[in-house]
């Protein structure tokens, strides 16, 4: 087999924008996969061949067929804000950065029709002078885009209230590309986006999306300290099931994750627990209540979007830019993730701190899900070997708190540990070749017929 | 003389509008408890002695003061659409129609201060006029008050969102007047709104209420009809359980409930099935109609919500209206309501439609309750007689399913928590130490 001519792939493309500079290139093929010293070792080589950037669905859908025709491997790429090698190109090849995909279609009823390259704040800037915001996104919000959040995440800030994107309703439609010799255009609706979502794009390039907005609220940040971790979950809970308080995140830390959030760390009681959250202006009261009978001392609190100061958002302390906080102090951290769910949730947590306590500081993000408050636990764990972090991981999983692997880019190994036969099957008809960023999906198998070689 | 026609009691009101016309003393005097056989008996021919329609909160306190000083006993009429005799004066007295008292004070930043006599229907109106609603209200919106609702009621169309009225955060505050020779005006926030909140005004007179509001949404309205029970209810819960569908009615009607119901789109209630009806954010109505394709079910009904005294809304057809709409077709039936086993709530709803039959047609109204989907029932009964109707209970309750008294006008047969009972109890000592305000209510009650 051939290896690829990329200066004729860049001439054969033009006028789409592409870009071969191996520094340019190396840098939009990575994403925050070194939080894992474990993707990190194996991640850190991967670069891909070339930087194309489409700026229309045509230039989408020919990149797609010059590629097929050729065998090249493309790998749709949003922001770069994932933290498992989503968005990484395992076999080099094509880099697709959708970024200049960026229009906002339109809004209707609350139903927003986005390209997938619009960043999550430059929607919102759209969206929210008309009343409307987005019903949860990951705390990257300033620097994500709705494609690779889809493609790539779960669920974020708002899930207490809507839950995750793999809950029915989250997502109305999707318009995917599919990689064949004469890519289609396909428009899934209702149940059949499930087939893309967090599918890491390995199944078809999603370009537009359609999602349904929430009506904005004014919120408030409020951070609230407790004596032990204990006090500030069972807190996290009893907010979390108050019908009556709206509330948009429910981040719980105890002072070994906290201490790292530098900028806000004037306002936190050294040593103690933590619950940072938003909620509506006019929750206020109930919260402040509530807090006062969980033993909680509200420590901080802003109007939201107030960023005069500065401190960042809240959010950015929460969800995936914890550990980079961390991170930002020592290098040696990483992070595991788990579900704590079940009648005896908060049991479970309390055995996870007693099991493990400072060796994996306590981090939960409550959520709705299936019609019920749970939590992730997005523990910071001080790395020491790949064994010790497989023995916690194991531990986690006989007490009945699922782990999504965050420390592999394996699709099925970092969320439900099964094949989705529904994604693989529509992988078989989008992506026969196995050409979509390959690697990822474990539970394909190209038809006969191997990826171009890549150059030396 | 009955100290309501106390030349000097009327003294003391002078100035104000005082109604004693005996058909008015009638008519305004009852609620809905005739939708109970046995509250029926109980109650017809009670009757308020005056009638007084203050027009500010200073007069509120000025007959207060009065009947304090005279000891004539007091009872303060919303819109008078309770079903249980909540505002029904058991021993006489002044009526205190606070139709008048109807100003809306401000609705700002998710939070709306009204006058008690406020009607629903305009305080939502005004509401969305800045991009707010009300977070939920009873199917008697268009009739019922601010105050009414928050002394009487307890839930409604927007429950499966926002659970109760009672939860913390859903009512922000309650300005009362106490019944005293020399009234008090007390501002309850917080944890003492529990002392007025469904007390059936016998611990205070609430003058005004404020409230947490939601953001305005453009809503979809839907029937989905199911041949098998089971299915719609499974339906209704899974509905209820799906967060990323934003609602705000999820309510189940056993045929043959739907026969009774007149003035929906011909093809919307067909023979025979059960169904659901639905209010939805127009953003997830397409995620409902797959739901309920995936569920075996049909749409029959979908249409945008839109304010019009023309069109009957599809949630007059529920909560306390489903009982309503079966009693204009057969004064036999009655009803009763139920609050269910959290977690298995859907089987035990199963298992009582299977155990009665037609003889209590289901009809439950989900909502959310400590975070979770449950619902709660207003179940259409044929009426045998007395006896029969507690066997039903009795046969409920085999199936965990609690019966929170509908005909009975005692405020703690309603299955009210201790905590706030005893709340209540110690507050009317405080606020109505003669025991003056609607007498007969709170059975733990004796005079000091």
């Amino acid at each position: 087999m051939k290896a690829i001519d990329w200066p004729g792939v860049l001439a054969d493309l033009a006028p789409i924008e592409c870009v071969a500079d191996r520094a340019l290139v190396r840098q939009k093929s990575r994403d925050f996969f070194w939080y894992s010293p474990v993707l990190n070792e194996r991640l850190k080589a991967v670069r891909g061949d070339l930087l194309v950037s489409p700026a229309s669905e045509d230039e989408v859908v020919r990149t797609l067929a010059y590629c097929h025709a050729r065998r090249i491997p493309v790998t749709p790429r949003g922001a770069g804000t994932g933290n498992y090698g989503q968005a990484m190109p395992l076999q080099g090849g094509v880099v697709l950065d959708l970024g200049r995909l960026d229009r906002f279609l339109s809004l209707e009823d609350g139903v927003a029709r986005v390209q997938a390259g619009l960043k999550l704040g430059d929607l919102e800037a759209h969206s929210l002078p008309q009343g409307w915001e987005l019903r949860f996104h990951p705390s990257t919000r300033r620097t994500a885009t709705i494609g690779g959040f889809i493609a790539g995440g779960s669920g974020g800030v708002g899930s207490i209230q809507f839950g995750g994107l793999r809950s029915r309703g989250n997502v109305l439609g999707l318009r995917v590309i599919t990689m064949e010799e004469k890519p289609r255009v396909l428009e899934l609706r209702g149940e059949e986006v499930m087939q893309a979502i967090h599918a890491y794009g390995t199944n078809g390039i999603i370009t537009e999306l359609e999602i349904p907005l929430a009506r904005a609220w004014p919120w408030h940040e409020a951070v609230v300290a407790f004596d032990d971790i204990g006090r500030a979950a069972s807190f996290g809970n009893a907010l979390g099931e108050a019908d009556g308080i709206t509330k948009k995140l429910i981040s719980v830390f105890d002072w070994g994750a906290a201490q790292y959030f530098k900028p806000i760390l004037p306002h936190l009681p050294a040593g103690q627990a933590v619950a940072l959250c938003l909620i509506a202006d006019a929750s206020r009261e109930a919260f402040s209540l509530l807090a006062g009978d969980g033993g909680g001392r509200i420590v901080f609190e802003r109007a939201a979007g107030d960023e005069a100061d500065e401190i960042p958002p809240l959010y950015e302390f929460t969800w995936n830019h914890t550990t980079l906080w961390a991170l930002k102090a020592d290098r040696t951290i990483t992070y595991l993730q788990c579900l704590f769910d079940g009648p005896d949730y908060l049991d479970k947590i309390a055995r996870a701190v007693a099991a493990f306590g400072d060796e994996t500081p306590m981090h939960l993000e409550f959520t709705r899900i299936e019609g019920h408050v749970a939590a992730f636990g997005l523990q910071l764990m001080r790395f020491k070997s790949e064994q010790r972090l497989y023995e916690v991981i194991a531990w986690l999983e006989a007490a009945g708190c699922p782990v999504a692997d965050p420390h592999t880019f394996i699709l099925e190994d970092g969320g439900m540990k099964t094949i989705d036969e529904a994604q693989l099957a529509f992988k078989r008809q989008t992506d026969p070749l196995g050409l979509l960023n390959p690697g990822k999906m474990r539970g394909f198998s190209p038809a006969a017929c191997p990826v171009a070689e890549r150059p030396a | 003389m009955i100290p309501a026609a106390d030349p000097a009691f009327r003294a003391q009101l002078d100035g104000l509008e005082l109604i004693d016309h005996p058909v008015q003393l009638r008519l305004r005097s009852r609620d809905f408890y005739w939708y109970s056989p046995i509250l029926k008996a109980e109650l017809d021919g009670k009757a308020a002695d005056l009638i007084v329609v203050p027009r500010t909160v200073d007069e509120v306190v000025r007959v207060a003061a009065a009947c304090a000083r005279f000891g004539v006993p007091l009872v303060v009429r919303g819109g008078a659409t309770g079903n249980y005799g909540q505002m029904v004066p058991l021993q006489g007295g002044v009526l205190l129609d606070m139709a008048r008292l109807d100003r809306t004070l401000w609705i700002e930043r998710g939070r709306g201060r009204f006058e008690a006599g406020v009607r629903l229907g305009d305080a939502d109106v005004l509401c969305q006029k800045q991009g707010w609603e009300l977070r939920m209200f009873p199917s008697t919106r268009r009739q019922a008050t601010v105050g009414g609702y928050v002394c009487g009621g307890a839930a409604g169309v927007g429950s499966i969102r926002y659970g109760q009225l009672r939860d913390a955060g859903s009512v922000l505050a309650l300005k009362v007047v106490t019944c005293e020779p020399a009234p008090r005006l007390i501002e309850l926030r917080g944890a003492d709104i529990g002392k007025a909140l469904h007390a059936y005004g016998t611990t205070s007179i609430v003058v005004e209420v404020e409230l947490a509001l939601a953001p305005a949404y453009p809503w979809v309205e839907m029937v989905a009809a199911f041949d098998d029970f089971a299915a719609a209810a499974h339906f209704a819960q899974a509905l209820g359980e799906s967060d990323g569908i934003f609602l705000k009615l999820d309510s189940l009607m056993a045929w043959p409930l739907p026969r009774y119901f007149r003035g929906l789109e011909e093809g919307t209630l067909p023979e025979g099935r059960h169904v659901v009806m639905i209010m939805v954010a127009a953003g997830n109505a397409a995620t409902v109609r797959d739901l309920v394709r995936g569920r075996g079910g049909t749409v029959t009904l979908e249409r945008r919500y839109v304010e019009d005294r023309a069109i009957t809304p599809l949630y007059e057809y529920t909560w306390n209206h489903t009982t309503l709409q079966a009693l204009k077709v057969d004064k036999t039936v009655t009803y009763l309501q139920t609050i269910f086993p959290l977690g298995a709530n859907v089987e035990a709803l199963i298992a009582s439609h299977e155990m009665f039959g037609d003889e209590v047609m289901a009809h439950a109204e989900f909502q959310r309750r400590q975070g979770r989907t449950n619902c709660s029932s207003l179940q259409v009964v044929r009426y045998s007689d007395e006896a029969r109707l507690w066997e039903i209970v009795r046969g409920m309750e085999t199936l965990g399913i609690r019966l929170s008294n509908p005909h009975s006008y005692i405020l703690e047969d309603k299955g009210a928590r201790v905590l706030s009972a005893d709340l209540q109890l110690a507050f009317k000592r405080e606020a109505d130490p003669q025991g003056l305000l609607n007498p007969g209510k709170m059975s733990r009650w004796t005079a000091a």
